[in-house]
């Protein structure tokens, strides 16, 4: 799989990393922290949820880091494996969740450009975690619909169509 | 929907993410830490296992390496002497055997000889009975000679009445010419 959000050099990092290398990893994760932070926030609607889920996103990475096929999909991997441990905690804790979801990051966000991703969270938190999903591969990772139908093991005219409808709820709620 | 209106919904939303991923937010500086730590854990944690387990296939090696090794000496008893003298050989019996050896089938080298009241016997092979000790230990003397030095393996086949056999040992005798040549 090719991802929009390509990185160089990553091939030997990579080996490097699955040789338990700690400047390899440690390089791989400035390398990607900042993005998969970003789309842990809007999948988990929760600052402090989305640091442990990249945190546990990483460990898990890292640990089986040899199954990874292609040095490509490692970004990929590591959203399916963050979007994997968001599923299992909702499914414990979902009432804990949902008391939980993210006024804490509003009101830290004094910041302008962080403007943005309090409006994308706010309309993002209505969707389904799947649907929320789905949008955040295509809309925040640039993600193709051939690619997003093979992570999602569905066929392309599926995503077509799912995308056109959330797309359309998705600006509802935003106007 | 039309078409336009269809574009300008997806315009809109990606100039909304455009600006999500231009936005700069990152987690805690010590995120990255506590990954490679507990990375860092694991592997020590794999290291220790491995040694334990290597410590312990380690030491069961060890245990049948002394296990093979006592086994072998207990089977092949060294024995020294010089050459062209006669020495009376003695093979002792456990318990087990007692009740069960009738006789014990002795088969030399070829440099090796039996001997007996002074004179070389040609045999190469000789059947004898096994006399039993009234202490409850079996006795098996004979008497061997050899003009060659090196070392010598003599089998001793313990038979039952039947002609079955019961255990097989193997004797290793060395021989030297002289006595400062005779390992103690």
């Amino acid at each position: 799989m090719s991802s929009a959000f390509k990185i160089e050099n990553i091939d030997s990092l990579i080996e490097l990393a699955k040789s338990k290398d700690p400047r390899a990893q440690s390089e791989l994760i400035v390398l990607t922290q900042q993005r998969l932070f970003k789309f842990c926030i809007l999948l988990g609607n929760n600052r402090e949820l989305a640091e442990d889920l990249c945190q546990e996103a990483y460990i898990k990475a890292f640990n089986s880091l040899a199954r990874l096929n292609s040095p490509d999909s490692f970004y990929p991997w590591l959203c399916q494996i963050a979007k994997n441990l968001f599923f299992d905690i909702k499914r414990k804790k979902a009432e804990v969740l949902s008391s939980n979801e993210d006024q804490n990051f509003e009101a830290a966000t004094a910041d302008r450009q962080l403007e943005s991703i309090v409006q994308v969270q706010k309309v993002l938190r209505t969707f389904d975690p799947e649907d929320r999903y789905l949008l955040l591969l295509v809309e925040l990772e640039g993600l193709s619909y051939r690619e997003t139908a093979e992570m999602l093991k569905t066929t392309e005219d599926a995503i077509r169509s799912k995308l056109h409808r959330l797309r359309q709820e998705f600006v509802k709620k935003l106007n | 929907m039309s078409q336009n209106e269809n574009d300008q919904q997806n315009e809109q939303i990606r100039n909304l993410f455009l600006k999500v991923e231009n936005a700069q937010v990152e987690p805690s500086a010590f995120m990255k830490t506590r990954v490679l730590a507990h990375l860092k854990e694991g592997q020590i944690q794999q290291k220790t296992v491995r040694f334990w387990q290597f410590l312990s296939v380690g030491s069961f090696a060890v245990m049948i390496l002394i296990g093979s090794y006592a086994m072998y000496t207990l089977n092949a008893v060294k024995n020294d002497g010089i050459t062209n003298q006669a020495y009376v050989i003695h093979v002792d019996f456990n318990q087990d055997d007692l009740s069960k050896v009738a006789r014990a089938e002795v088969s030399l080298p070829d440099d090796v000889n039996f001997m007996s009241k002074g004179k070389v016997h040609s045999l190469r092979q000789m059947t004898l009975p096994v006399q039993i000790k009234t202490a409850g230990r079996g006795k098996l003397p004979f008497v061997v000679s050899s003009a060659v030095e090196g070392e010598k393996s003599i089998k001793v086949r313990l038979l039952d009445e039947n002609n079955n056999l019961v255990r097989e040992q193997i004797l290793r005798f060395k021989f030297a010419k002289t006595n400062q040549q005779v390992q103690l």
